[in-house]
């Protein structure tokens, strides 16, 4: 396995919750899991040896996501441009131990680890089993039809009041 | 709890794990017999890889974990197979834009051969071809599958 140039640090994976795969193969080779804070990572697999797969873990904003997901941004775009500006090497082992945690700047990065300019996302997501209650869905609705939204939820008997504020700050902007 | 077998009674060559996670309640999917289909995987050219073993007989402890986080999967005890080389092809093609290094975990090159219905049986084939493949006692793919196209270049060969 490389070696990348990297800070050596103590990261805990532990209290991620994954949401789904993204691509896989006989197994996950990209896959979106949230922390206990709510934020969005991407696990991102690079490399392997006898003994550990390496993964790329990064925080990477929904919005980012989604245009991924929907084909508007490649895997490279995605990846390249982290939301903290860094990112995560990590090694698992066959018993999932995760141990050489490095802290790596994108431009340290070996070039195999990286996507192809080209690489759209062309797979079935498969989510995980437990993840449904983890799942948020954005929805944008312009301004101007907020009235005809909010009668839209009385009638189906959602609480209009639930999205008072959300609107409003929306409104803001 | 064992695994309702198919009409024939032949036995899974993986028929242990299979009862293990059926016991657990993974669920068996849907299977056929394939009718002396030809059919393609991904293999490693390197005769030092082994070549036609699932997931979980490749990494006995993969099952044992997944088992543990209740996230064990019966496809990992099949095989991955596609129904044409060229639908084979696409998906690795995809697969490599997005992972350089993919040839070191899955293989880096194609293997054809036919699947008789002595073989074993074979799930519903998707869209991308994909299907999976449960061997029975007795089958060896390394004995009727060949390769027969590299998936890589020279360079890349070197790093597996």
């Amino acid at each position: 396995m490389k070696n990348v140039k990297g800070f050596d640090i103590q990261f805990d994976f532990s209290s991620f919750k994954k949401i789904a795969d993204l691509i896989c193969f006989e197994g996950p080779l990209l896959s979106h899991y949230v922390s206990s804070k709510g934020d969005d990572y991407l696990f991102y697999w690079v490399d392997r040896d006898d003994n550990d797969n390496r993964w790329m873990v990064l925080r990477v904003s929904l919005a980012s996501l989604q245009k991924y997901m929907a084909g508007d941004v490649s895997l490279l775009e995605l990846i390249g441009s982290p939301n903290d500006g860094y990112l995560y090497l990590v090694d698992v082992d066959n018993d999932i131990n995760y141990h050489n945690v490095k802290l790596v700047q994108p431009a340290d990065l070996p070039e195999d680890y990286l996507p192809d300019a080209d690489s759209f996302y062309v797979f079935e997501p498969v989510a995980a089993e437990d993840a449904s209650e983890l799942m948020t869905y954005e929805l944008t609705i312009p301004y101007k039809e907020r009235g005809r939204f909010e009668d839209f939820l009385q009638k189906i008997g959602f609480p209009v009041s639930a999205l008072k504020k959300v609107v409003s700050r929306a409104a803001v902007f | 709890m064992r695994e309702q077998r198919n009409d024939s009674e032949k036995e899974y060559k993986y028929q242990k794990q299979i009862d293990e996670l059926a016991a657990l309640g993974c669920q068996m999917p849907t299977v056929f017999s394939p009718e002396n289909m030809s059919a393609c995987r991904f293999a490693f050219s390197d005769e030092a890889r082994p070549n036609h073993i699932p997931q979980y007989m490749n990494n006995p402890k993969r099952m044992l974990q997944d088992i543990a986080k209740s996230k064990a999967s019966m496809s990992l005890l099949a095989l991955s197979c596609f129904d044409t080389p060229s639908k084979a092809e696409i998906f690795y093609s995809n697969l490599k834009k997005a992972f350089k290094n993919i040839s070191t975990s899955i293989g880096d090159a194609l293997s054809e051969g036919v699947l008789k219905n002595e073989d074993g049986r074979k799930t519903e084939t998707a869209n991308n071809g994909h299907f999976d493949f449960y061997e029975y006692v007795g089958c060896d793919l390394n004995k009727t599958f060949q390769i027969t196209k590299q998936l890589t270049d020279n360079e890349e060969r070197k790093g597996i």
